[in-house]
């Protein structure tokens, strides 16, 4: 291991990525399931999805967002866990105050991942691979889990590392190497490269990050606009995005879709929007962070795009009312219906740091019962969807529009 | 036609009218006020935004060729209230109005009569009568305590529920309620429940001070109200009002007195250390004192302490004071209480004809 190591780096990002993390919790806490094919997700007989597996199982080929009847037919001795969400926000927690005693610079990702600027701590600490393994250790020593860390001058590339040598591995890319260890991964490996972009990629013969460098960024802009110019940085490791502190990082939590055509129709819109509400709450309900602002972000088919926003009285990360504060928004401030719509995006932020909440009068009793059974249903279903993996436990709503 | 009227009498009825004449809208015909002469020696005159419309009835002098004419608000309204003389005269013809004051001609080019929307006047079916003041206190008590361009959109008014010879006012933004019941004179044994517009019961309320009786007549998408000088008719909000009844607290174990001012003075006080999203403060009541208290991580905190009278047990609880203050510069008694079942329950708070209540905030879990 290099002792000394400043100059290899412009920043010092750590990329923590925790192993099976649902699976892993479900082993430590249940001694019986060590060492055992642990499958978090919908039953085994169940038409839901693998949300984690651990390591044993995946030797099986079992892996996240695969159906659970096939995971079942791959691993059929394979021990097949609801979740328990709770259980793993609680052991998130525990992670991420291990962070904050190496830097302020933390920025979670979702409960079991998060980057760290460890640049600022190294005179402390000692030499960012040093912090890297201590992390790994004491979160090994505190928690009983493994870790696998990726160390490297940007978020991208950090994060591409701690992906190389998992579990338990530590990954290290100086940055005189970024170029030719990005190379050989496919293209999909790339950030904001999605379904869409992969196949326009893939249709002009770009299979690998290494084919991507080879492109002149002319040709790129001209194929893929702004989003080339991305594509050109970051297939190089330049990703100019910084870890800011926890409370200035996490500015928003969104997600959002790109179509694979334009869409007209506002009940297909309506559909994703509901998904995609999903998605945000469960990532706010995990970082715990429920925000008072919902936003709506749509790009129509001439990539113009327009963000709507509106301040509810109190935090939220219930999906369902995120979601009609979202379609709302749509149906009122938006073209949605009248002009093609290439994307659509919704998030929360305005985040509370009070955790006081203001008591209402009549929603107390039915709606307010209502939301909290809501609630309470999506906390069930993120701890499916966090083990078997999305799509293995969905709203009758989406299926009826599909 | 022709007109002349004192200054005053007339700078305040464009005041009224011209509170609803918006300054820009897409049609601009409606930011004109309209004049029109009437035979019996009065003018009326109108505006709207076609959300809410008033029409009011002037006395004049010497009114001749009674016509009607539109003039832009903006302008006249700001010279008449402006102008010092005591009487001023109106000529007005197709082309412009021109007004002579004691120092000065004012001359307002004339919109042409084109479809201004009428104000239409009050039916002779299913009206009530309430005196003025009283209607005028009922708005004041619940306005404040609308929400404001809520997704639910039946709480963005004000509920009038009328049953027998009484009306209750109701309004709330789920945070708070305020119920204030009037009697009223019901001879058409009207029995309905219709939400106004806040806007159009605040301008109702302007207008009914000091008149002996208002008429108003409920309709399926609008309220007409008239007083002796003026009509209001004023678009209705579409949605059922919550069950309001349910949500007041009936039974209250626990009861805190003190003397209003004395609250008052130290929620704003304290407030100014209170979480500035939340607004919330926190009081506790015990042994005859209350303490009044905000903490907040970035600016600090602050306490109060005032004499109070604590009955039924200890009381702990937090607050918007922002709401807490609004209710009781709603009240008029300078000693009152605040009234509640347990801790986490609504206070209740009452002053005759009037019932408010608030709900506390809560820590989440």
């Amino acid at each position: 291991m290099e002792k000394t190591c400043k100059n290899f780096w412009s920043r010092a990002i750590i990329h923590v990525d925790m192993d099976a993390f649902f699976a892993a919790v479900e082993q430590l806490d249940n001694p019986e399931l060590r060492g055992k094919p642990v499958i978090i997700g919908g039953p085994a007989n169940s038409r839901g999805v693998v949300s984690t597996c651990s390591y044993e199982a995946r030797e099986f080929g079992v892996h996240s967002a695969m159906s659970s009847a096939m995971a079942h037919r791959l691993c059929p001795h394979g021990i097949f866990l609801p979740g328990r969400h709770e259980r793993y926000s609680e052991v998130s927690g525990q992670i991420h105050q291990i962070f904050h005693r190496f830097t302020p610079s933390v920025l979670p990702l979702s409960c079991d991942e998060a980057f760290l600027d460890v640049t600022g701590s190294q005179r402390l600490f000692g030499a960012a691979p040093d912090i890297g393994l201590r992390i790994k250790d004491i979160i090994k020593a505190e928690t009983g889990l493994t870790a696998s860390v990726g160390l490297a001058g940007t978020l991208f590339v950090a994060k591409v590392a701690s992906d190389m040598d998992k579990p338990d591995g530590l990954t290290i890319i100086r940055d005189e190497e970024v170029i030719d260890r990005l190379a050989i991964l496919p293209v999909r490996r790339m950030w904001g490269v999605g379904k869409v972009a992969e196949k326009k990629l893939l249709r002009l013969g770009i299979n690998t990050i290494g084919d991507l460098q080879s492109w002149p960024l002319k040709e790129l802009i001209e194929n893929f606009g702004n989003f080339g110019e991305h594509m050109y940085n970051l297939c190089r490791g330049i990703d100019p995005r910084e870890v800011e502190g926890e409370d200035e990082a996490e500015k928003s939590i969104s997600n959002e879709h790109t179509f694979s055509r334009d869409i007209m129709k506002v009940s297909e819109l309506r559909s994703t929007l509901l998904y995609l509400s999903d998605k945000v709450a469960r990532r706010a309900r995990c970082a715990q962070m429920p925000g008072r602002t919902v936003q709506l972000k749509v790009k129509y088919s001439d990539f113009t795009s327009i963000t709507r926003r509106i301040t509810l009285p109190n935090p939220t990360s219930c999906a369902q009312e995120i979601f009609e504060t979202a379609f709302k928004l749509l149906q009122e401030k938006s073209e949605c219906g009248s002009r093609p719509v290439r994307l659509i995006g919704v998030g929360v932020s305005n985040f509370s740091e009070s955790c006081e909440s203001q008591q209402s009068l009549f929603f107390n009793i039915q709606t307010r019962n209502n939301r909290e059974k809501i609630e309470k249903a999506e906390i069930a279903a993120d701890a499916i969807i966090n083990k078997l993996g999305r799509g293995t436990i969905g709203r009758g709503s989406i299926m009826l529009d599909k | 036609m022709k007109f002349t009227c004192n200054r005053v009498k007339l700078a305040e009825a464009l005041g009224l009218v011209n509170n609803v004449i918006p300054a820009r809208a897409s049609k601009p015909v409606i930011q004109n006020v309209q004049i029109r002469g009437n035979s019996d020696s009065t003018i009326t005159l109108s505006g709207t935004d076609y959300e809410i419309g008033i029409s009011y009835n002037l006395e004049v002098e010497n009114l001749t060729d009674p016509s009607t004419a539109l003039i832009s608000a903006s302008s006249l309204v700001g010279i008449v209230q402006e102008d010092r003389s005591e009487e001023v005269t109106l000529e007005i013809n197709e082309e412009s109005a021109k007004m002579i004051a004691s120092r000065g001609v004012f001359e307002f080019s004339v919109a042409l009569n084109e479809e201004f929307p009428e104000i239409r006047s009050i039916g002779t079916e299913d009206v009530i009568e309430i005196p003025g003041d009283a209607l005028t206190d009922a708005i004041s008590k619940t306005s404040f305590a609308t929400a404001r361009g809520d997704t639910r959109y039946a709480l963005n008014g004000i509920c009038i529920n009328i049953q027998d010879e009484k009306a209750d006012f109701v309004a709330s933004d789920t945070h708070r309620l305020s119920l204030v019941s009037k009697k009223i004179k019901n001879d058409s044994k009207v029995n309905k429940q219709s939400i106004v517009i806040t806007k159009g019961m605040q301008e109702l309320a302007r207008m009914a001070s000091g008149e002996d009786v208002v008429q108003i007549q409920l309709l399926s998408n609008e309220m007409v109200a008239k007083t002796s000088r003026a009509t209001l008719i004023s678009r209705l909000v579409d949605g059922q009002f919550p069950r309001y009844q349910d949500v007041i607290p009936k039974e209250t174990a626990l009861s805190l007195t003190f003397v209003r001012d004395e609250l008052m003075h130290g929620l704003r006080l304290v407030g100014k250390m209170s979480n500035e999203e939340s607004h919330s403060i926190k009081i506790d009541a015990a042994n005859d004192k209350m303490n009044i208290s905000a903490t907040t991580g970035s600016l600090g905190s602050g306490q109060q302490e005032l004499d109070a009278k604590v009955e039924g047990g200890e009381i702990s609880a937090s607050f918007n004071f922002v709401y807490l203050i609004e209710a009781l510069k709603s009240f008029n008694s300078s000693e009152m209480s605040m009234k509640l079942s347990n801790n986490d329950a609504p206070v209740r708070m009452d002053e005759g004809d009037y019932i408010h209540v608030v709900m506390p905030i809560t820590s989440r879990r």
